[in-house]
């Protein structure tokens, strides 16, 4: 390799778990490119850190959008 | 009459939410209460029209939609631009660094969250994910809140904040980072 990035065989960078959150994120927000896509999933497939980090979001996103409908049951709601 | 005493005292109890939601529009809290407090003046005197299909939260949300509609309307002129919006995405790094070590790695080894259950366990969540949000820096958090509680696409909010895309994108990432690190400190890791 002429550079200082490291790669698998077929060329993909190999992403460091800093920079694959920051695409796991991303992905919540906007399309990824076909190298970040390419790079991510790499990534996740060996990575079980980042992995349990993308299932933390997804849960954190559902619980944010259940927050906003009111968790608590109607029944519940005064004592 | 019992039941409306009750419906009462359940509107109340939203305001606390309905203020951080107006907060995350408004971004002035004098504002914001004076906006709430109009939204459920009205919910209080249309009590009957909530017909109880959607949530309670999600009808005076809807009536807090309106009134903060009227209250953008009414100050057309001079709106205050968001003074610390450039440098949002520019916040010391600090923090975030040091959760991965020298090679880029998470120091830490993460579980599996599971959703809390139980009526009474997902009150207590909801209050530590506000407690965790109330941690975030301004900016952050009132991002965080628009996309993620409420829903909204991250060109609308940059828009409103005036930032670029991916000043927004890393913001959100910070936040979700942030909020994933205090969740599991304070609710799933205990």
């Amino acid at each position: 390799m002429t550079d200082d990035v490291a790669r698998y065989p077929d060329g993909t960078r190999d992403v460091s778990c800093r920079e694959a959150a920051r695409l796991i994120s991303f992905r919540f927000d906007r399309e990824l490119n076909h190298d970040e896509r390419r790079e991510l999933s790499m990534h996740l497939m060996e990575c079980l850190n980042c992995q349990r980090f993308e299932q933390q979001l997804k849960l954190l996103q559902q619980l944010s959008r259940q927050y906003a409908s009111g968790a608590k049951a109607p029944d519940d709601a005064v004592s | 009459m019992r039941d409306s005493t009750r419906l009462y005292e359940q509107i109340d109890a939203e305001r606390a939410y309905l203020l951080r939601f107006a907060l995350a529009k408004l971004r002035d809290q004098d504002i914001a209460e004076e906006v709430v407090q109009e939204a459920l003046l009205a919910a209080l005197s249309g009590s009957a029209n909530f017909a109880g299909d959607a949530s309670l939260r999600t009808w005076l949300t809807s009536i807090l939609k309106h009134k903060i509609i009227d209250y953008q309307r009414r100050v057309t002129t001079e709106r205050e631009r968001f003074a610390s919006a450039p440098s949002a995405g520019e916040e010391a790094d600090d923090w975030l660094d040091a959760l991965f070590d020298e090679t880029g790695h998470w120091r830490a080894e993460f579980a599996v969250w599971t959703l809390p259950d139980a009526a009474h366990e997902q009150r207590a969540f909801f209050a530590a994910f506000e407690r965790c949000m109330d941690k975030l820096p301004t900016t952050t958090a009132q991002v965080f809140f628009q996309r993620e509680v409420m829903g909204e696409d991250t060109e609308t909010i940059c828009k409103e904040f005036d930032i670029s895309s991916s000043n927004c994108w890393v913001i959100l990432h910070r936040a979700r980072v942030a909020l994933r690190e205090c969740l599991e400190k304070n609710w799933f890791g205990k």
